[in-house]
């Protein structure tokens, strides 16, 4: 479904992710780990078409279709969903009225009837329930004065409401106590499908706990140096993130 | 970057939506101020002697005074004789006695402005007086108000049916003598609309006027006068348009509101006067004096304005605060676009012991505009325990426009507590990308964070309102994106 | 129109006194020429002009007090304790001036280490360095003043390196005249160094004296990149004095500039700060403290022009008012096109002590840049009740608290200064505060 094939990015200049590959089927579950500064938030953002990134070499296609070709919003039409590392908090802005028309502009972009409100309203409820959570998120202005636990899992109610095919979690674990990791680790299981992919990208591995990967990819130095089962995390916890370092003079 | 700005500019530069011209005949006054055009348009209005003299005194302080310069505002100076001073439509000499008389065409224009003449006016729960050009064509369930005792009517109505009001408050507010452009309004001004809301009545639906401009080179300027009796409430809605044409239009209007003990007034305006194309060309400039007299003890009065339109604004509605425990509100939102400049804000004076007064200002600047707060608050000695809380909070789009905040404050009375904040950010590119990430179009998510910019204001809105200036405000924005 | 002819009047006065003292005026003669011109044109600040919107001086120029001569011998003798005090032989420089004329008996210059200093007239007449241009405007015929009248003053010239502390001592007021004073200071790249300036009048207690007198001083700084400078003036001027400061900073890329104007004394102050933040990277630190009473008027102008990419500002001002006292604070963030990334914070906090006092404050943001984080806040009122309590339920009576509250809230003003020189302020003001407190 995703293929991101031989990807170079550069950032200012500089290069961070130096000629990444992978694939990822439907209803797969990748985890994608690495140290800090290894290019995974900007493998994130150049999925999702955030400007500031130099696509210098390579492909990013989509059911065939070339990502990078699209807009931001035109992405998301297409089914793909980024879980923020940092959600932004948009004062003033009712958390609801952003959903609805977030749901409203994919389902425009397909042809298909808009919701309105009481619609919207009696999903939005369904899919609360589902994630166990609070209505009063409905009520609030998005991420405004939200804990981190909080806008983690307004993150995944999101992506419910959004139904994605494929959803990048970029550090869905950062900040999160372990109850609360619980919770998204929850909610993000619940949303597992046969059509729907996840990639999570996490330099944890506690998280991969919970939310069991199908494949697990290591990122150093803007290049995927392992690719293996449940059991490379598991590895990775045991030994951490040293013998990267050592790795690319062996090889 | 290079391609949100692209996106912002698009947005920006959509068009005024309101910019027909209405073809109707038009008795219109050569263009020129001496005493005899003063005394012309009372003549036209038939007024008692008590006006003319008036306007007499009025003429003759503002030929003595100086056009202000202190606002932050720039534009060529306005040949004052070369304006008309009256214009109305011909069917002025027997006016419509009922919507039936009113010429078609004319209701097709409020018609085409969206605002309910008709039955629907009755749904909406709205009586409404609307005011073309300098004159009033128009008031809607006078008599369904009359049975509460609520007079409702154009000025130059009240002027001969109920002269003692008239004589007693207007002018009792803003002086003749207060500043240029509302000496200029007392000596000329044309029509307007009259309130009267007796003691102890709520008023049972909202009263509303929409102003148009629509003859070439008239200003126009008209009075309201609004007087709530002690234990009185009433909300009232103004709406403003006009056509787009090249030149500078002046719409130079006074408003005055008394509210006597426990009496409370919410005024509520929606100003989208033509601004002027992308260029700068053209636009209506609108030199307007607010104010209300909170004279009796507990009373409230409460400005709440949206302002997007006109090339230049210059206004201030403030609320004296003289009476004790009494409340004074400001909540605005003024967006300029393009070449718009706005110089706008609001003053509150506090006399009463503990009065309060809350000022919420939110700026929005984009395009090549200038956007300035202007405000003062005012503890005078002996207002004990006296409040204002002041909030202005500026948000620019794109690099060329500027956003200012002049605030005043003066202070003489130590009991007295003054808070003023104020804030300037811009749209985070961040906030743009976490919008486009769920599927939303920038120029959406650039109305929906403006939106939620405004929420404070907007939630002050009648309901009527609050819809309509959502979009309009997407309306004023379309081309600014960055 | 009155007050047009008045002042009309008054410049033709000022224009006298420039010719008459033009031929013993030291170094080049054109750049006071043109700033006495800028003044005849434009005219001194009357009730129109709306920097002096709440500082109304009409009757203060009516009749221009003659320029202070250089005085023959020390008038400052009974000073000599309040310089021990202020050194308290820490062998640290001491600069002193008289009625705006450098006094070389009662300065120290041993300390000084690498740091040059001349006398102003000494500096002009060299040609070592030239008055800066004079503003222009009505608002700044103080300034057009000072350059066309100064006679001397201070040149400083500051090395790389760290340096002590110089401490400047500014008499003025012996007679009813005006005290012209030019302090100009260039701070070296990598400079590291601090300025105390006391503004005292000449004799311990003018009091008994009762005549009024005048300072017209003024400051200009320029910091290269990455000087970094700490200035703090300190006003304890007599009951009758009418001071004029003007402080102009020019900064360059990643220079930082703190500053402090702490008003104590006076009949009425008025000081124009005007900072520059010329280059990329530049910091402002300011603080202001006003304490005002009798029938006290002190006025602040401070200006930050943000005129270059990633500069931060941050001013904080407290005003105290008791009596008759008045304060007027106006705060000005100017940010420039073109200076994304700037960052500037500006809070005025006041409180009136009585009901005769008043405080008259506007904090303003001119912003032509979208890249900004811009926040101003102000306010005005009585101690916070919540804080007042507090210490009331930890035993302290009402008037012990508020007194406490009240020192504590001028504090905040000069809590980074330390060292010998912190205390000096430190005492200062809690002296003052006392008379304050007990009216």
């Amino acid at each position: 479904m995703l293929i991101v094939k031989d990807l170079k990015v550069e950032v200012e200049g500089k290069s961070i992710l130096k000629g990444l590959t992978m694939e990822v089927g439907a209803g797969e579950v990748h985890a994608i780990m690495g140290p800090n500064g290894s290019g995974k938030s900007t493998l994130s953002h150049v999925l999702s078409g955030r400007e500031g990134y130099e696509v210098v070499g390579g492909s990013i296609t989509l059911d065939g279709e070339d990502l990078l070709a699209l807009s931001p919003e035109e992405r998301a039409w297409k089914g793909l969903f980024l879980g923020f590392q940092y959600p932004v908090a948009i004062p003033g802005l009712n958390s609801s009225v952003f959903m609805r028309e977030a749901v409203n502009a994919q389902r425009r972009s397909r042809g298909e009837n808009e919701y309105d409100a009481m619609d919207f309203l009696a999903i939005a409820r369904e899919k609360m329930k589902l994630l166990k959570m609070d209505e009063s998120f409905m009520t609030r202005a998005v991420n405004d004065g939200f804990s981190g636990g909080e806008k983690k899992r307004n993150e995944i109610y999101q992506m419910a409401l959004l139904e994605p095919r494929l959803a990048i979690l970029d550090e869905i674990d950062s900040g999160l106590d372990i109850d609360a990791l619980r919770v998204v680790s929850d909610g993000i299981n619940k949303l597992r499908s046969a059509d729907r992919s996840l990639i999570m990208v996490t330099h944890y591995q506690r998280l991969l706990d919970y939310v069991v990967p199908d494949y697990v990819h290591v990122l150093s130095g803007g290049e995927i140096v392992r690719s293996g089962g449940r059991e490379l995390a598991l590895e990775l916890e045991s030994s951490g993130y040293g013998w990267l370092e050592k790795e690319p003079a062996a090889v | 970057m290079a391609t949100e700005s692209e996106e912002i500019d698009r947005y920006i530069s959509r068009e005024y939506e309101h910019g027909f011209v209405t073809d109707i005949e038009q008795d219109t006054f050569p263009p020129g101020l001496d005493e005899s055009v003063v005394r012309a348009i009372s003549a036209k209005k038939n007024e008692p002697e008590f006006m003319l003299e008036w306007r007499l005194e009025a003429f003759k302080i503002w030929q003595q005074m100086d056009v202000p310069e202190w606002a932050h505002v720039h534009y060529p100076d306005i040949d004052f004789n070369s304006i008309s001073y009256f214009s109305s439509p011909k069917a002025d000499s027997d006016k419509p006695q009922s919507l039936a008389d009113v010429d078609p065409e004319l209701l097709e224009t409020y018609e085409k402005l969206g605002i309910p003449l008709h039955e629907r006016a009755a749904l909406a729960g709205v009586a409404v007086d609307a005011v073309f050009d300098s004159v009033s064509v128009a008031t809607t369930f006078k008599d369904k108000l009359a049975e509460v005792g609520v007079i409702f009517c154009p000025l130059s109505e009240a002027v001969h049916d109920h002269p003692e009001l008239v004589k007693k408050y207007l002018g009792s507010v803003v002086p003749l003598a207060d500043n240029f452009y509302s000496a200029l309004n007392a000596a000329v001004f044309s029509d307007g609309s009259f309130v009267y809301i007796p003691k102890g009545v709520r008023c049972p639906m909202e009263l509303s006027t929409y102003f148009r401009i629509n003859a070439l080179n008239t200003g126009q300027f008209e009075r309201t006068l609004i007087i709530a009796d002690e234990g009185s409430h009433v909300s009232y809605l103004e709406g403003c348009t006009a056509p787009m044409r090249d030149e500078n239009q002046l719409h130079a209007a006074v408003v005055e509101l008394v509210a006597m003990d426990d009496a409370q007034i919410k005024y509520s305006t929606v100003q989208n006067w033509y601004p002027g194309d992308k260029d700068g060309k053209g636009g209506i400039y609108n030199f307007v004096t607010k104010r209300g007299d909170c004279r009796g003890e507990r009373s409230k009065i409460s400005w709440t304005q949206v302002e997007t339109g006109s090339a230049i604004t210059w206004k201030y509605p403030s609320v004296v605060l003289t009476g004790d425990n009494s409340v004074g509100e400001f909540y605005s939102v003024a967006l300029t676009n393009n070449y718009q400049q706005a110089d706008t804000g609001s003053k509150m004076v506090h006399i009463g012991k503990n009065s309060r007064s809350t000022i919420i200002s939110k700026g929005i600047s984009a395009g090549k505009a200038e956007n300035a707060y202007r405000g003062l608050v005012k503890m005078l000695r002996g207002a004990n325990g006296a409040r204002n809380y002041t909030q202005c909070d500026s948000l620019l789009i794109g690099s060329q426009c500027g956003a200012h905040t002049f605030p005043y404050v003066e202070v003489q009375e130590p009991t007295a507590q003054v808070e003023h904040e104020a804030t300037t950010s811009k749209i985070g590119d961040d906030q743009l990308f976490y919008c486009r990430q769920r599927g939303i179009a920038e120029e959406e998510a650039v109305s929906m964070i403006v939106n939620g910019f405004c929420k404070e204001v907007f939630t002050e809105l009648p309901m009527e309102f609050a819809v309509e200036v959502q979009r309009l405000l997407g309306v004023s924005l379309e081309g600014s994106v960055g | 129109m009155v007050a047009t002819q008045a002042s009309a009047d008054n410049r033709t006065a000022f224009q006298q006194q420039f010719e008459n003292r033009k031929p013993h005026l030291p170094g080049d003669a054109e750049v006071r020429e043109r700033a006495m011109q800028q003044l005849l044109t434009t005219g001194l600040p009357d009730r129109k002009t709306e920097r002096w919107r709440y500082t109304r001086i009409n009757s203060l120029l009516k009749q221009p007090l003659e320029p202070a001569q250089k005085p023959a011998t020390t008038t400052a003798t009974d000073r000599q304790p309040l310089l021990d005090s202020l050194n308290s032989g820490s062998g640290a420089p001491l600069l002193v001036f008289q009625q705006g004329y450098f006094c070389a008996e009662l300065s120290r210059l041993e300390g000084l280490g690498e740091i040059q200093f001349k006398p102003l007239a000494a500096a002009l007449e060299s040609g070592a360095v030239m008055l800066p241009e004079a503003a222009d405007g009505r608002d700044r015929a103080f300034d057009q003043l000072n350059t066309a009248l100064v006679a001397d003053g201070g040149w400083l010239q500051l090395p790389a390196g760290k340096h002590p502390l110089i401490t400047i001592v500014v008499l003025s007021g012996s007679a009813a005249e005006t005290s012209y004073w030019r302090l100009l200071v260039t701070a070296a790249s990598h400079c590291e160094a601090e300025l105390a300036i006391i503004y005292a009048d000449s004799e311990a207690d003018q009091e008994t004296d009762g005549k009024a007198y005048q300072l017209n001083s003024s400051i200009d700084l320029d910091l290269a990149p990455n000087a970094q400078v700490s200035l703090s003036q300190l006003q304890q001027q007599g009951e009758q004095a009418f001071q004029v400061s003007s402080l102009r900073a020019n900064l360059q890329r990643d220079s930082s500039f703190k500053s402090h104007v702490l008003t104590l004394g006076g009949a009425i102050s008025r000081d124009d700060v005007d900072i520059d933040l010329a280059e990329a990277g530049a910091h402002v630190e300011f603080d202001g403290l006003q304490l005002t009473n009798g029938r006290q008027h002190a006025d602040l102008h401070l200006t930050l022009e943000h005129a270059a990419p990633n500069c931060t500002s941050q001013v904080s001002h407290h005003g105290l008012f008791g009596d008759h006292g008045r304060g007027v604070f106006n705060g000005r963030v100017h940010v420039h096109p073109g200076a994304d990334g700037t960052d500037s914070q500006m809070s005025s906090k006041n409180l009136l002590l009585s009901d005769r006092a008043e405080i008259d404050a506007k904090p303003e943001l001119e912003i032509y840049a979208d890249d900004v984080k811009c926040a101003h806040g102000c306010t005005v009122g009585d101690l916070n009740r919540d804080e007042l309590f507090y210490l009331r339920s930890r035993g302290l009576t009402e008037q012990d608290a508020r007194a406490l509250l009240l020192s504590a809230f001028a504090a905040a003003s000069f809590a980074t200064l330390g060292g010998h020189w912190g205390e000096y302020v430190a005492n200062a003001v809690t002296k003052k505060m006392e008379q304050l407190s007990h009216e």
